[in-house]
């Protein structure tokens, strides 16, 4: 979560997408107050005029503070402006802290809890499929995995949306026009995967708050062939989408997750063994003009090739369906 | 006793480079460099592999191990030749560090402080000045209003955006102490409402002297309070470099030594891992010293432009962001590029492979249409920068004699030509500037070498961390477009006698290579004005060539770029082949 709250969720605990395993309260807004401007106070009278003090949980119009105004009895007084609580008081100046309605966080995974962060959330321990994305519109989606595409290029256009992909996770080739995406939201689709999407399109999936996961880039480009393949293996099984995406050094990319739901004779999950970089790898291009192009390692120079744009780099020998290519490091990515 | 062979290392966001500095014939010469992708991110999200890589790919290079099989850096070399007596590290891979900004006055202490942070490694999140505040010191507030005032407002701003550093600044030396301590409130009110188990932010002053014990007491009980000298004592003096340095301090301690791996990498250094715009400070200061220029150096990142220019002994450091992905999903970033398209360049095919190329920022363009467009999205970002800067120094770039670039362009394969047309463009250098490029990515660390061996840096830097590329020539021509302007000679040092005319609006480069010199004669045509010293209607000085040779540029400044797009994309793809981009 990003505030601090209580966890509900223990350890060794088995959960469920839909399990609630830590709840917040977020606040909605810090207010500061110049108690000695507002109440005519000297900064060290304030403390003798107080009734609410720092940690006091607040009611709306809770009196903090009252000042005795003239021999009437009448009080200047400052109600709080709504429930929350004091969480500070330095010198004159006074920190609310003020409530909004709670917030849920989901397990999303389905597993079992092996590690808790006290007040921030879980670890969640699970087997099945797992693929990276590149991009994601900000959402989370669960539900039922439908491939739609009957080849990794495909794409969806909006005449073949309707209201029985509610609570459906999509898989297209890619999506081309905005009344696709407008019109899985109206159906309340729990999500979208998509090779690729053109770049005017993802700002409309982030306003259209639909979970979208891109696993290739912008364009045109399908799914690459190993993902659509998994996929298809799964179809008409539960689907997480994990669309957060925030750039930057060090942060995790948007997913899927796909698990693996255990029962009587039912194989064990495999652990797949480590990527390497190595003749006979899969790996995925991630540039032009071989873009989302998918081969296998053939050879490794011992330097560097130079390449059209007159760049040396250091880089590998591609089998792909169409001839052998150079590819520098940079722009393969092991797939498996 | 200084180290004989040291390993230098460069880990950016984008590429980790490495490179071996070692006694050649008696001198320190550079004797291998290897670049791999940097592993920050996720799936390694630790330096260290990329370092390793690096190394791996340098030792291919030098012929000699560096590495244990167990991966360990091998210090110091052995007598079988196999490691190095030391390792040298820089960085540029973590971002920059949040900044709330809170002084007095607007126009002097926030002013000075705006003017130090534009040279540190951050970005401003919010900047408060306590003498905007609606509710004025001293007057009453209306408990009964909703609102209280700019000033909970702008506090309530403060809390939000979740700061890593609060700069505090303000006061005049001998000035009024009791503003600043209620300044001190303010941000200690804000620390004490951050939960123990969050991270509060540092907080650094940098105002009256005098208020220094007021502040500490307030806030050292909180948070880690930093004190540096006023960043503006007086109205005639403000001192810059005291909180630009501790912001660069603050920035290795809180994020570059706590990223995963920097404290293996620090161990095989000896030391703290130092940050990249340093150590080209440290570059520029020396070869501005040694030759007696005014040099302006410039670090092309993939996420962080840098440069520092060094004039007369003024330091002059300053940052900026490149452009961002989340300018390119929105369509800002392309309304920055869309105007430096050249006229083979397709706005959508534009946008949808700078869009691929913020996705991963480490791919390197593999076909000359992918180059091009890379080059014009660098291009629209450093003119940002530029202008951002020029707001801040308005006379940057002027009087310079040396420019060097390092950064991004020259590991994405950007020719000499295409990096000269982007930081001339960009920067509208003008008058005679010699150029330099630092095709290995290292000159940064090799700066940063200094402190361990200064005889290895100044050698290194000088022998092999730039390659001159020659010089630009760039006069204030007014003219009528096309009309001859420029009546140029070159008298070669090795007896060659060379005129060239050169119209308005052209970009010439004339052959002139690596170690040679030449005198250049420049004659004005009549009417034509130049912007340089004359001598009997004659401009005459000694020039450098380089690997592009003399580059003259009669394009005029500010550039004349036609506002029919056409004309325009036509006149841009121009000047990329006059420079043979």
């Amino acid at each position: 979560m990003a505030v601090g709250g209580e966890v509900i969720a223990a350890i060794g605990r088995r959960v469920d997408p839909l399990d609630v395993i830590a709840r917040a309260q977020p606040p909605k807004e810090t207010r500061a107050i110049p108690l000695g401007r507002v109440m005519g106070l000297r900064e060290q009278d304030i403390p003798k005029h107080l009734l609410k003090h720092v940690g006091d949980a607040l009611e709306p119009r809770d009196i903090i503070i009252r000042k005795r105004i003239n021999v009437f009895n009448e009080h200047l007084i400052y109600r709080a402006p709504a429930a929350g609580r004091i969480v500070a008081l330095q010198g004159s100046w006074m920190l609310l802290e003020l409530d909004v309605a709670p917030v849920e966080l989901l397990a999303l995974y389905r597993g079992v809890v092996v590690n808790v962060v006290p007040r921030l959330g879980v670890t969640i321990e699970c087997e099945g499929a797992w693929v990276q994305g590149i991009w994601g519109s900000g959402r989370e989606g669960y539900g039922v995995l439908q491939v739609i595409a009957k080849e990794p290029h495909e794409g969806l256009p909006p005449d073949r949306v309707d209201m029985a992909m509610r609570g459906l996770v999509i898989v297209a080739g890619t999506v081309e026009k905005q009344e696709t995406l407008q019109a899985l939201a109206n159906a309340n689709a729990a999500g979208l995967v998509v090779g690729s999407l053109p770049p005017e399109l993802m700002p409309e999936a982030i306003r259209l708050g639909l979970p979208v996961l891109i696993t290739e880039g912008a364009g045109r480009a399908g799914l690459c062939a190993p993902i659509y393949d998994l996929l298809r293996e799964h179809n008409g099984n539960e689907i997480v989408v994990n669309a957060a995406f925030e750039p930057g050094a060090g942060t995790a990319r948007p997913e899927l997750f796909i698990p693996q739901v255990r029962g009587t004779g039912q194989p064990q999950v495999q652990t797949p063994a480590p990527l390497e970089t190595r003749v006979g790898a899969p790996v995925r291009i991630t540039g032009e003009p071989w873009f989302g192009a998918v081969g296998t390692v053939a050879a490794v120079p011992e330097r560097g090739q130079v390449l059209e744009t007159g760049a040396r780099l250091p880089g590998a020998l591609v089998d792909l369906p169409s001839g052998r290519v150079f590819v520098p490091w940079a722009n393969l990515e092991l797939i498996g | 006793m200084s180290a004989e062979s040291l390993v230098v290392t460069d880990i950016g966001s984008v590429s980790t480079k490495a490179g071996f500095l070692d006694r050649v014939d008696g001198a320190y010469r550079m004797v291998g460099a290897a670049r791999t992708r940097s592993t920050i991110r996720p799936p390694e999200a630790n330096p260290m592999a990329g370092v390793r890589r690096a190394l791996e790919q340098l030792e291919g290079q030098i012929a000699r191990p560096l590495l244990t099989p167990e991966g360990e850096f091998v210090q110091p070399e052995q007598p079988d030749g196999v490691g190095a007596d030391g390792l040298v590290a820089t960085t540029s891979a973590v971002g920059p560090l949040r900044v709330a900004l809170i002084g007095l006055s607007r126009e002097v202490s926030m002013a000075s402080a705006q003017r130090a942070l534009a040279g540190a490694p951050v970005r401003v999140e919010t900047a408060i000045a306590l003498d905007e505040e609606n509710a004025r010191w001293g007057a009453v507030v209306d408990p009964k209003a909703k609102e209280l005032g700019g000033a909970s407002q702008a506090i309530t701003a403060l809390l939000q955006c979740h700061p890593d550093v609060v700069v505090l600044v303000g006061g005049l030396e001998d000035g009024t102490l009791p503003p600043l301590g209620e300044m001190a409130h303010i941000v200690a009110a804000m620390c004490a409402a951050i939960p123990p188990e969050q991270a509060r932010p540092w907080v650094i002053f940098a105002g009256n002297r005098e208020a220094r014990t007021l502040v500490a007491d307030r806030i050292a009980p909180l948070t880690e309070l930093r004190v540096t000298d006023n960043v503006r004592p007086s109205l005639e003096r403000e001192e810059l470099a005291p909180l630009q340095n501790e912001l660069g301090r603050v920035l290795q301690e809180t994020k570059i030594q706590k990223l995963p791996g920097m404290d293996e990498l620090a161990r095989w250094s000896k030391g703290p891992v130092t940050p990249t715009a340093q150590g080209l400070e440290y570059v520029a200061r020396f070869l501005a010293r040694r030759y007696g220029l005014n040099l302006l150096a410039l670090d092309l990142g993939g996420v962080v432009q840098s440069l520092v220019t060094v004039k007369e002994n003024r330091i002059i450091r300053a940052q900026a962001r490149g452009l961002e992905l989340d300018e390119f999903i929105g369509g800002r970033g392309m309304d920055q590029v869309r105007p430096w398209l050249p006229e083979n360049v397709e706005p959508a095919a534009a946008h949808t492979s700078l869009l691929n190329q913020a996705l991963r920022p480490w791919t390197v363009p593999m076909t000359p249409l992918e180059a091009r467009i890379l080059q014009v999205a660098q291009r629209a970002a450093l003119r940002r920068a530029v202008a951002d800067w020029r707001a801040v120094h308005y006379d940057l770039f002027e009087q310079i004699d040396l420019c060097l670039m390092s950064g991004a362009p020259l590991a994405q394969g950007f020719s000499y030509g295409a990096l000269v047309l982007l930081v001339a463009d960009a920067l509208e250098l003008g008058g005679v500037v010699s150029l330099a490029a630092d095709p290995s990515g290292l000159a940064p660390a090799l700066g940063a070498v200094a402190a361990r061996n200064p005889e290895a840096a100044a050698q290194g830097i000088e022998r092999d961390g730039f390659v001159t590329l020659g010089t630009l020539v760039a006069p204030r021509v007014v003219a009528r477009s096309g009309a001859p302007a420029l009546q140029v000679r070159l008298l070669s040092k090795k007896g060659g006698d060379l005129q060239i005319e050169v119209e308005q609006g052209a970009l010439e480069l004339i052959p002139l290579g690596p170690g040679e010199r030449a005198t250049v004669e420049i004659r004005p045509a009549r009417g034509v004005e130049l912007g340089l010293a004359l001598h009997r209607g004659v401009f005459a000085r000694e020039m450098q060539g380089g690997l592009l040779g003399l580059i003259i540029d009669a394009r005029g400044r500010p550039l004349p770029l036609p506002e029919s797009e056409p004309e325009r994309r036509a006149k841009l793809q121009r000047w990329y082949w006059d420079v043979g981009g």
